[in-house]
């Protein structure tokens, strides 16, 4: 299984090349006796199992010497051997935009948005060579002492303004040592030269973004308007978060105007990752189990890097693979079907985070194993998901309906819901109660996952997101706009409960009747009855209108006639976004 | 002095004792107890009882004229580093508030209203004490009820508290203990129809007594709404003489209440709950509170159904009652409500068809 090149073979002592096909146990033997020439910790092998052996080539391990760069770094420019991470569409759309970028020598921003390790960045670098330009990016400075929000806006800030001058953009000449491993290029000479701005990730907090918000937003507007070159802007954003880091740092006015283009790039794909990981290995001469190499793949989550780390990790042997004891609880999640891929999952299984949507439809489809018991462990699945429990149980109460297939089910689930709902306030009384928030949303996930015991299995379901977040803006707005409509009439204009459903639906009602009398329109309350939300606006901005032009007057009650101006502005406002 | 643009409600409203109708005992209490110095005073009673009317008398009775020349004053606190947007009304001896408008904030917004108000000491001294009214102090958090009773102490020497509630039992036991619980309850049917016939009197407008006796039925001894009840026929009739069987208008949620007591009886499935829940939804985006749809609920769903499962449902609706009061989200509750109500009522149906057979 261990296949090795003759190349290889020849530079390992006499003892390790005969063994071409290692059963387990003579490969850990092997292996251990290395270990014991190098005088590093032996008793440390003797514990694990040979399965575990088994999965690094000690051979390749022993091949590599102790201070070789790591492959992330070794392969950082892998392209220009094997081939992109990025689709060969994607890449050609940056292509096209660069050439053009450079070709009218229009100052002109591209925003590269996409997850982490999807190679958004080698994709702008073979870009770059392609088109025979060459790269200027501004490097954060890492010696940013102490006040480093302000050091590294500044910093920032003498990088653009010194992109305006031709002349100025020039790599500072200890860059290069600084960052050795970033194919940084120094621009020099010719400013005939082709150039490109490269800005990757602003090294900045999200709360430093937003406190310093206008100062970057204008510095940004200013390299798309005023910066000689074409500038690319490399943001890592999650799927979550799409758009929103961009926004911020970019505006929403700049984003949309003609000076800004914008591209996400998706997470690498399976094959495409697969095809470069294979690529690679056959650069290394290694081989890989087709098995491990999926399960690699998979568990990187479609991030480039993190497959080369623990593709790297995998075929070095230095010990680091140890199972630990912090990952055992992984065991329970699914049924052990050999101890091999057990271990496998051990070591090199990366610390996956569901999305909450798919946690969610995880939950409601509630698959179950043959004895009728549920397949997933309720704690697990939350501990996955990592979202907030309130929003979780939000998110499981807004769903549920479509994935019940019996009425009876629901009773129980509800009423569980109800139940942990109780536990979930978590107000002001912070200092005074334990958070049983997680205990909450365990009670309801679990309660999902046994009451519901015949889950329908059909059609398409889409997750949705609560909607009691809407609910309770609406309901605000109601509110807000009830006060300023009732200002002047009802009694102190302070709202309670009993005017929010008593005073003020019946004030709309009659508001509305005398309305529509006015209008001629016969007044049958019966029919006009279902549309009375919509209708009462008319009713209600009339009346609200007159009521506070002399409400003030009636009741004694004094209110300044600015106030008043003042106050039907934002009725009309609330308006058009809520019955509209 | 114009009156057009007001409610009945309001324009009605009384402002001395004397113009008080019913509760007449406790009209002649009050009235001697403003004589003397004034405790710290917590009324309370169901909604529409005339809590506040009561307030307000005492208020004249303490003060004089100079009460109804009220003010309209949006307050910002700036409490450590928040800032909290209050309105409050306020006239020179008095200032009343809402605190559990606030939200999470009305523990801050009390303190510091209470502390503001002491603090500058009135004019007047004969009239030394001033008074600050706290309306829903049953909506309150408990911290915020804790912090009221600290400050009520520190500063009963300067103001008084009068407080409104609904229902006493939210709040706080030392709370109660501080000071004078005066019980506000519902007019009777008959009251109901004096003041009615003495507002139409007033509009000029003739009232037969059989529509009197059906609103009186219909509001539920809630004069508040009564009184709505009663313009909105009006103006929905139209006339100044009202026939005896012209319809006695309801709000709005009212009627969303009544169609979903109806739509749960129609049929129980789960098609049917994503239905109720849209409803439920709707009306909570209006602002109804979720414990006052749960009881109006229960009301329609107990006119409709058999008196067999009666108290089942009571029960159930107790128990949903309590955790909606607790939790954070009402919809949870109403929905897991109405799914338990259906589930009683298909039981109740398919005993029923047994028993034909």
């Amino acid at each position: 299984m261990v296949l090795s090149t003759r190349k290889k073979r020849q530079r390992f002592n006499s003892k390790n090349t005969k063994q071409q096909r290692p059963d387990p146990i003579e490969a850990a033997e092997g292996f251990e006796a290395k270990e014991n020439d190098h005088s590093s910790d032996s008793s440390h092998f003797r514990d694990t199992p040979p399965q575990s052996v088994l999965l690094c080539s000690p051979e390749v391990s022993l091949d590599s010497p102790p201070n070789a760069p790591a492959w992330i770094d070794r392969y950082s420019d892998i392209h220009a051997q094997t081939g992109l991470a990025v689709s060969k569409k994607k890449f050609n759309e940056i292509m096209d935009w660069l050439s053009l970028a450079l070709e009218h020598a229009a100052p002109r921003l591209l925003v590269l948005s996409g997850p982490p390790g999807c190679g958004k960045g080698s994709a702008v670098r073979a870009a770059c060579e392609k088109l025979e330009c060459k790269m200027v990016s501004w490097d954060a400075p890492l010696t940013g002492s102490l006040g480093i929000s302000t050091t590294l806006i500044e910093d920032f800030q003498s990088f653009v303004i010194g992109t305006r001058y031709r002349s100025l953009v020039t790599e500072p000449e200890e860059a290069q040592d600084m960052h050795e491993y970033k194919a940084t290029y120094s621009a020099k000479g010719n400013a005939n030269e082709r150039r490109l701005l490269l800005i990757d990730d602003l090294p900045l907090h999200l709360t430093d973004l937003r406190t310093h918000k206008e100062t970057i937003q204008q510095l940004f507007w200013n390299i798309a308007r005023y910066a000689p070159y074409p500038t690319i802007l490399l943001l890592s954003e999650n799927e979550n978060g799409i758009h929103r880091l961009s926004k911020l740092i970019l505006g929403q006015s700049l984003l949309q105007s003609e000076w800004v283009g914008t591209l996400a790039v998706p997470p690498v794909t399976t094959t495409m990752m697969k095809k470069r990981l294979q690529e690679l290995l056959s650069i290394e001469n290694i081989t890989v189990p087709r098995e491990q190499l999926e399960r690699i793949v998979s568990s990187s989550n479609g991030d480039i890097r993190s497959a080369l780390n623990i593709l790297h990790l995998f075929t070095t042997g230095d010990g680091q693979v140890q199972p630990t004891e912090s990952r055992t609880h992984r065991k329970r999640k699914r049924p052990r079907v050999s101890k091999k891929k057990e271990n496998l999952q051990l070591e090199f299984d990366r610390d996956v985070a569901l999305s909450t949507y798919h946690a969610v439809s995880k939950i409601l489809n509630n698959k179950r194993g043959e004895s009728g018991q549920s397949r997933y462990v309720a704690e697990e699945i939350l501990d996955e998901a990592r979202t907030d429990p309130t929003t979780f149980v939000s998110f499981l109460h807004q769903n549920y309906p479509e994935f019940f297939g019996d009425c009876d089910d629901v009773v129980p689930t509800l009423t569980c819901l109800s139940e942990a709902d109780t536990l979930l306030p978590w107000r002001q009384e912070q200092d005074l109660r334990v958070d049983l928030r997680e205990c909450a949303a365990s009670i309801v996930t679990r309660g999902f996952l046994y009451f519901n015991t015949q889950p329908r299995r059909s059609g398409w379901r889409p997750i949705r997101g609560p909607e009691s977040q809407k609910t309770a803006k609406e309901s605000r707005s109601h509110v807000q706009y009830s006060k300023m409509a009732f200002k002047g009439c009802i009694h102190p204009s302070i709202s309670t409960r009993s005017e929010l459903c008593e005073t003020l639906p019946y004030a709309k009602k009659i508001g509305e009747l005398s309305m529509s009398r006015c209008a001629r329109f016969a007044p049958n309350a019966a029919t006009n009855r279902d549309y009375a939300y919509s209708d009462a606006k008319m009713g209600v901005n009339a009346r609200g209108a007159d009521l506070m032009a002399n409400g003030g007057q009636s009741l004694g009650v004094s209110i300044e006639a600015e106030e008043v101006e003042d106050s039907t502005d934002p009725i009309e406002e609330w308006e058009a976004d809520d019955w509209q | 002095m114009s009156t057009e643009g007001l409610l009945w409600v309001d324009k009605h409203r009384p402002s001395t004792f004397s113009e008080l109708s019913y509760h007449s005992v406790l009209t002649k209490n009050l009235q001697s107890l403003s004589n003397t110095e004034v405790p710290h005073l917590l009324f309370y009673g169901p909604s529409g009882a005339g809590k506040r009317t009561r307030v307000h008398c005492v208020l004249r009775a303490l003060f004089g004229q100079v009460v109804e020349k009220k003010k309209v004053v949006h307050r910002t606190l700036k409490v450590e580093t928040k800032q909290i947007e209050v309105t409050t009304v306020a006239s020179a001896h008095h200032i009343e508030v809402n605190p559990s408008e606030s939200g999470n904030n009305d523990r801050l917004v009390v303190q510091e209203l209470i502390k503001d108000m002491a603090s500058s000491a009135p004019l007047d001294m004969k009239k030394s004490l001033k008074v600050i009214v706290l309306h829903d102090v049953d909506q309150m958090s408990q911290l915020a009820q804790q912090a009221l009773r600290r400050t009520m102490e520190r500063y009963s020497k300067t103001c008084r508290v009068i407080m409104v509630a609904e229902s006493i039992t939210k709040v706080l036991e030392p709370l109660r203990s501080r000071c004078l619980g005066i019980r506000v309850a519902l007019p009777s049917k008959s009251d109901i129809g004096v003041v009615l016939q003495s507002v139409a009197h007033k509009e000029g407008i003739t009232l037969p007594d059989a529509l009197v006796q059906r609103i009186a039925e219909t509001s539920g001894r809630n004069l508040r709404r009564a009184l709505l009840q009663f313009e909105a026929t009006r103006v929905s009739v139209g006339a100044l003489e009202l026939p005896s069987d012209a319809q006695v208008m309801l709000g709005d949620w009212e009627y969303v209440c009544q169609d979903l007591a109806v739509m749960l009886t129609r049929s129980q499935t789960a098609h049917q709950l994503i239905a109720v829940r849209k409803k439920l939804q709707e009306l909570l985006a209006h602002a109804v509170p979720g414990d006052v749809i749960l009881r109006r609920l229960l009301e329609e769903i107990l006119r409709i159904a058999d008196d067999e499962i009666c108290p089942e449902i009571c029960r159930v609706a107790a128990k949903f009652d309590r955790n909606l009061t607790k939790g954070t989200k009402p919809i949870f509750h109403l929905e897991a409500f109405a799914a338990r109500f259906m589930q009683i009522y298909a039981a109740f149906l398919k005993q029923q068809a047994a028993m034909m057979d």
